[in-house]
């Protein structure tokens, strides 16, 4: 090893390129001074960064752990003198989670699944047959990304208000004088299924990108063999390419858990009566000092901090602990899927 | 014969190309029932006024007035626009650069470069939705930048520059890229990853030519590195840019537009028709600016990717 980090040299006979590449060589290897300032000026840096991402979830983690009283002590930096419960107890107070936890779990996880599934077959559609207008249609795929869901949502919302699949229930009413009328759909978990059941769900677009990438890199020849042995489109599908799909499912399935639970939009316009956490949690610091006030307590923002830090915490607490046994998906996902740009 | 011959080894390849309906035929549904057909009547909305009736939204054509009143009377929503406009042309820049730099180092092999990697995509999972425009705002209001808990002091810093010389304008950018440190670095989890994805497809043997050839690893970034990785900048800008535009916010803090045209809609006076007009406006804003991204970027990305 030693030898290799002696810089090389030569007499003149030998060749002079040979002689180029292992000064280069020795160059990368060696711990030149300069790389070794280098070393410790980006260990600081990502240092430095890495403490500005964490900060939010340490003062979340220090707010809502202190009582409030603690926030006007300005000898309590981090660590709360008297380390309570109570920010928690009185969050879940106004958060009201028994009603919050089946909605939520409804909407995230039916959702995810629905969405992983379908995704994955149209995503597969797109990359694996060429039929006429696929150019087309896929890019109109990119256009659902781009259009922001609340530019629909009034006509969605009505469309589901008075939802009519294609027109059949109304021409069934027409039949049947009236006994069969166009369904209200809000207010129930179909809002949030529906959608993802035909591959317009939240981000839905942005899934089937990521699966068509994934599958335009697997090998032709994986299909041909298949092929030769008997094995139909279907089959093809079924049992080669989606059990070699897993890790991309996988993440595809994480990424629309975290940004189901997170979404806010869905359940505010469409689902009223059905609050997720994520909805609850934007209605918090009102509903909070509506109730203090009532309660004839104070009133004072500082007094609310340290209630909205535990809320946001046990709000995010789940996806915390789902993302320190998953983030290997989630990372790779992005980065190995063969995305390379527009 | 051979007219036989070709229609019956065509039809194999074609039924088996038209199995892709089958795969995407769920897609067109709904892309049909939930984008198509919402979108041609939010159109139709954006023309009339929408009123709610035991049957279904009816709407009286009222022509371009949603339009105009946008545009000439509204008080609030050209103002907010400028706002979220500004902020975009502010951030989509700087979170650009910082991840393409941070992407960089972190594409360098050395130890803990995963913990890093898992820490910086962190904020994905953490801020995509509510809390962070409650944590913005309580942090970036009160606790910040106030008194006991002041985390960036940057009083001291705009101090020492003004003593330097430096013109105020410089200064009072620079303060407020530091003041908005969390927002900006919080917001660049995804890109970091793409631009890390993009830069691990660059072959090393290039850069090992270029070592040898006597290019300074400066060279080699803006040489190499840069023009390679356009496709992925491109993307990035894109991202960037849906994402600033089209981000959760209250009238107070966050996306200002996203707020006002929701609760013009859904709030007390249910104006569809208006909050549709809105909407419509804001798209041919935010597709302006996508355009001019290309025009300015991604041109020079196709290029290189074709």
């Amino acid at each position: 090893m030693k030898t290799l980090l002696l810089r090389p040299t030569y007499n003149n006979g030998k060749d002079y390129a040979a002689q180029l590449v292992d000064n280069a060589r020795y160059f990368i290897r060696s711990k030149h001074p300069q790389r070794k300032v280098w070393a410790v000026f980006r260990h600081a840096l990502l240092i430095g960064v890495s403490f500005v991402i964490l900060y939010p979830l340490l003062f979340m983690v220090s707010n809502a752990f202190r009582p409030p009283a603690e926030n006007f002590d300005p000898s309590v930096i981090w660590i709360p003198k008297s380390p309570t419960l109570s920010n928690f107890a009185d969050a879940l107070e106004v958060l009201q989670p028994q009603e919050l936890i089946g909605n939520t779990l409804a909407v995230t996880f039916g959702t995810s699944v629905i969405q992983a599934v379908i995704c994955l077959v149209v995503g597969y559609g797109f990359a694996r047959f060429r039929f006429k207008g696929r150019g087309i249609l896929f890019a109109l795929v990119i256009l659902t990304i781009i259009v922001p869901p609340q530019n629909l949502a009034t006509s969605i919302y009505a469309s589901f208000r008075y939802f009519d699949f294609l027109g059949i229930l109304s021409f069934l009413g027409r039949i049947t004088n009236g006994a069969v009328k166009p369904i209200n759909l809000i207010g129930s978990y179909w809002v949030s299924w529906l959608p993802a059941l035909t591959g317009a769900g939240l981000r839905s677009g942005l899934y089937i990108y990521m699966y068509r990438q994934y599958f335009t890199g697997v090998p032709k020849e994986l299909e041909e063999a298949a092929e030769i042995d008997g094995c139909g489109p279907y089959g093809i599908f079924t049992r080669i390419m989606v059990p070699n799909a897993k890790n991309i499912i996988l993440a595809v399935f994480l990424f629309s858990i975290v940004w189901n639970w997170n979404d806010f939009y869905t359940p505010a316009m469409y689902m009223q009566n059905k609050p997720t956490l994520a909805k609850a949690l934007s209605e918090f610091q009102s509903n909070l000092q509506m109730l203090s006030s009532v309660g004839g307590l104070n009133y004072d923002p500082i007094v609310v901090l340290t209630r909205i830090q535990a809320a946001c915490l046990l709000a995010i607490l789940p996806l915390l602990i789902l993302y320190v046994f998953t983030q290997r998906y989630f990372t790779e996902s992005i980065e190995n899927t063969g995305i390379t740009g527009i | 014969m051979n007219k036989r011959r070709t229609k019956r080894k065509v039809p194999y390849e074609i039924r088996k190309q038209r199995i892709g309906y089958v795969f995407i035929l769920p897609w067109i549904l709904g892309f049909i029932f939930f984008f198509l057909n919402p979108l041609i009547e939010s159109i139709r909305f954006s023309f009339g006024d929408v009123k709610a009736s035991p049957t279904g939204l009816q709407v009286d054509f009222v022509g371009l007035s949603n339009y105009t009143f946008i545009l000439l009377k509204d008080a609030k929503f050209p103002q907010y626009l400028w706002v979220s406009i500004q902020n975009m042309l502010y951030e989509v820049p700087i979170i650009t650069l910082f991840s393409l730099f941070i992407a960089v180092i972190l594409n360098q092999k050395f130890r803990g470069r995963t913990v890093y990697r898992a820490i910086f995509f962190l904020p994905v999972i953490m801020t995509s939705g509510v809390v962070f425009t409650m944590l913005s705002g309580v942090m970036g209001g009160q606790s910040l930048t106030g008194t006991q808990n002041a985390y960036f002091q940057t009083t001291g810093l705009m101090n020492v520059l003004i003593q330097g010389n430096v013109p105020i304008r410089v200064v009072n950018f620079i303060t407020d890229i530091v003041d908005r440190i969390f927002s900006l670095t919080l917001k660049s989890g995804v890109q970091i990853l793409l631009f890390l994805s993009g830069l691990q497809k660059i072959p090393s043997a290039t850069y090992e030519a270029c070592k040898i050839e006597g290019a300074t690893n400066w060279d080699i970034f803006w040489k190499i590195t840069f023009p390679l990785i356009s496709p992925m900048t491109m993307l990035v800008v894109v991202y960037s840019i849906i994402d600033s535009f089209t981000a959760y916010g209250t009238e107070e803090a966050g996306n200002v537009v996203m707020a006002y045209i929701y609760r013009t809609g859904f709030g007390k006076n249910m104006m569809f028709g208006y909050s549709s007009a809105m909407s419509w406006v804001y798209f041919i804003i935010i597709m302006f600016f996508l355009a001019l991204a290309y025009l300015l970027i991604g041109r020079k990305a196709s290029k290189i990717e074709g």
